[in-house]
This record gives C-alpha cells, sequence and structure tokens, in this order.
C-alpha cells in the first residue's frame, strides 16, 4: 500500500478502500496542517479546515479524476473550503489584515520580547508579512515554496493563466520582502 | 537581460518554474551584475527562511476523529449498499414468482382448474349453491400462493431481514407484475370472473409471500 502512487490510492479510495484513504490520510497529514497553519496563520482554524479537507477529499472521492495530481486536488479542496468560510464569516478583513489573534497560537510558543533571539525576530516579521499578502498570493508563495507545485498547477488551483500566477508570485514574493524588511 | 528583467524572474527562479533558456539568462545576468547578485542572496535567505517558520503539530486526536469519521461512513455506505441488494431480491423473488405462477397456468389452465375445482367441491353440502366466480376465486388463490410461497421460503431464508415488508412487497409486485398476463388469457371470460380470479391470485399471493417470507427468515427450510 505505502509504494503505491497517489492516484493508485485515490482509485482505491474511490472504489471505497477505508486502508487506501488511511494511507494516504498519513502521505498528506502533516504537509496539509503544515500549509494550513501557515495559510490561515491560526493554527485552531487550520486544525478545523484540516479535517474538512480531509472528509470531503472521501466524501467527494467519485468526483476524482486521475489526470490531475491529488496534491493539487488536495490543496483545492483546502483552499475552497476556507474562501467559503471567509465569505460566509465575513471574516476577510480580520485575516488578510493579519491581526494580532490570527497568529496568537504560533506567537504563544515563542519566547517573551526580552529574550526574543534575533532568528526569532526575523521569523515574527517573515508572519507576519506573509499573513498581509492577500490570500491568492499567499497561497501561491505556499503552494510553490512548500509543496513545489508548478505554476501550471497553481493556475489550476486558482483558476487562472499561468502568466497571472508568475505576475501573483512575483508581486507577493517582493511584498514579502517589504514586509520582511519593514 | 537587464536588472529589471531579471528580478522580475527572481520568484519563478527561486520555485523552479523559469523555461531553460530564461534560467541561462537570469543565471549568466546576476554573474556579472554585483547589484542583482546581492539582491537574489537577500531573496534566497528569505526563501529559506520561510522553511523556519514554527508550525504547531496538529493534536493527535484529529487522526482518530477523521479515520473514525470515514470509518462510520464507510459502514453506512455498505448498510445503504446492502439494503439495496435486498431489494433487488425481492424483486427478483417476484419476478421468479411471475414466471412460476405462469408456468402452473400453461400446465394447468384457469378454466381447468376451475372445473376441476367446481366439480370437485360441489360434490359437498356447502359448496353445492355457490357461484361459480366463487370458485375463479379459489383457484386464484392456488395460482398466487404456491409460487408466492416456494420463492418466500428461498428468499425469506436468503435475506433474514424484515420478512412481513420483503414479503408485502413481493406479493405486491407479483400481483401487478401478472395483472396484464390474466386479463390477456381471461379475456374470453365474463369480467366478473376474471376479477374473482384476480381477488384470488391477490389473496394468495399475500398469504403466501408473508407465510413464505417469514417462514423462510426463521429457517423452516433446512440450509442447502
Amino acid at each position: 500500500m505505502s509504494q503505491a502512487s497517489d492516484q493508485e490510492l485515490m482509485l482505491a479510495v474511490k472504489a471505497g478502500d477505508r486502508a487506501a484513504f488511511e494511507a494516504l490520510y498519513r502521505r498528506y497529514r502533516d504537509r496539509l496542517h503544515a500549509f494550513l497553519v501557515r495559510y490561515t496563520g491560526d493554527p485552531a482554524t487550520a486544525q478545523d479546515f484540516f479535517q474538512e479537507t480531509f472528509l470531503r477529499v472521501f466524501r467527494d472521492r467519485a468526483r476524482y479524476e486521475p489526470r490531475a495530481p491529488f496534491a493539487t486536488w488536495l490543496f483545492t479542496i483546502a483552499r475552497n473550503l476556507y474562501l467559503d468560510h471567509l465569505k460566509g464569516a465575513r471574516r476577510r478583513t480580520e485575516v488578510l489584515a493579519g491581526s494580532p489573534t490570527a497568529l496568537a497560537g504560533i506567537s504563544d510558543t515563542r519566547p517573551g520580547p526580552l529574550q526574543e533571539t534575533e532568528a526569532s525576530e526575523w521569523r515574527r516579521r517573515l508572519e507576519a508579512a506573509l499573513a498581509e499578502l492577500p490570500e491568492g498570493d499567499r497561497a501561491i508563495l505556499l503552494l510553490s515554496r512548500f509543496e513545489g507545485l508548478r505554476y501550471a498547477e497553481l493556475a489550476g488551483i486558482l483558476g487562472t493563466s499561468e502568466g497571472a500566477v508568475k505576475v501573483r508570485a512575483h508581486r507577493a514574493l517582493q511584498a514579502l520582502r517589504r514586509g520582511f524588511l519593514a | 537581460m537587464d536588472c529589471n528583467d531579471a528580478q522580475s524572474q527572481i520568484a519563478a527562479y527561486l520555485s523552479g518554474d523559469l523555461a531553460a533558456e530564461d534560467l541561462r539568462a537570469v543565471e549568466g545576468h546576476v554573474a556579472s551584475c554585483e547589484p542583482c547578485r546581492l539582491e537574489l542572496a537577500a531573496f534566497r535567505r528569505m526563501w529559506a527562511a520561510l522553511a523556519d517558520l514554527p508550525v504547531a503539530s496538529l493534536d493527535p486526536t484529529v487522526d482518530h476523529q477523521i479515520l473514525a469519521q470515514v470509518a462510520a461512513e464507510v459502514g453506512e455506505a455498505r448498510k445503504v449498499s446492502s439494503a439495496a441488494v435486498r431489494w433487488r431480491g425481492v424483486g427478483l423473488a417476484a419476478l421468479v414468482a411471475v414466471a412460476l405462477s405462469i408456468g402452473n397456468s400453461l400446465l394447468l389452465p384457469y378454466e381447468v382448474a376451475f372445473q376441476w375445482c367446481s366439480r370437485t367441491l360441489r360434490a359437498y353440502a356447502p359448496f353445492v349453491d355457490l357461484p361459480d366466480s366463487s370458485f375463479f376465486f379459489v383457484v386464484g388463490i392456488f395460482y398466487g400462493l404456491v409460487p408466492l410461497v416456494v420463492v418466500g421460503l428461498l428468499s425469506g431464508r436468503l435475506l433474514e431481514t424484515r420478512p412481513l415488508v420483503h414479503g408485502t412487497a413481493a406479493s405486491v409486485a407479483f400481483a401487478v407484475l401478472i395483472l396484464p398476463y390474466v386479463i390477456i388469457v381471461c379475456s374470453a371470460l365474463p369480467g366478473l370472473f376474471t376479477l374473482s380470479l384476480m381477488g384470488g391470485i391477490v389473496l394468495g399471493a399475500l398469504s403466501g409471500g408473508l407465510g413464505g417470507f417469514w417462514a423462510g427468515a426463521h429457517r423452516w427450510l433446512p440450509a442447502h
């Protein structure tokens, strides 16, 4: 089971194979969770969407088409669920503005200001800069950086062109650096 | 390639999204341009620093919750699936019962059965004055009861659960399916006779279906 490709596992899930689902879950558990924590900026929110995403993967298994990589499908589901949540709960302003509470779960684990090392100060600035990126740009940056998704795949996830993704990736990187240096 | 072109390609360069030709052009420019080399180095550090961002670990109970939920949904799907199989079994039982009943009527036509029935029963005092339609009703019971008892005993044993519901459903389906055949075969008979025959078939089918499925589900039939 562990040697099977993502597509093979997902096709088995589609046929109702619970063990295949568990194998895929173990394979993507940490990656999806890390993405959601960085993407939402809030560990508790990330955990909720993590659960919802995997349950949606299982419930929508009949819709899976092996033409696209499983990872693309998984991250598309995660992003769409979060976007729906933002629209429905009118939390867009709070989260995209990178309010202090949005990063509270991460900040709590850090030492206090007096003990902060230079490295942790960098991380704090980077987190804040990341949280201030527009949602789509943040998704592009994180999926490109951590998931190694190509611009063509990101275009599929965001429903835009590869050229537009390239422009947004450049814009996101510039904005991140500005925030990082601020 | 000038500095603006090179710097606009940095994101694609870092993520490995540059085509070979563009990659060579960027690297060629950076090799000969000190400001762009420093700029790229700064972006590289930031790109690398992203990996150092702390990520709170996932609550381990989430694993159990998700996998348990999926297991529950798989179990639910199987239940639905087995219910669908059961209803297909009931449908098949009704079809087999129709075939048996038609087979009966071909071997022993309704009118022949009626003549034998009326002659035999009218030998006894209580039945002498009964109208002919009564005997068609009795004949109908036979043509409905026998096939439903046979398929009910077998199907009830296989399906095991809800024998009264399955037996009723099979009997109703049987009656509906055989009705056109009875009407065609009895087209030359008076309407009252056909009606009596059909009434007997329905009563026989219901009795046979309920009894057969119930007895089958309670294992009155030896396992084979």
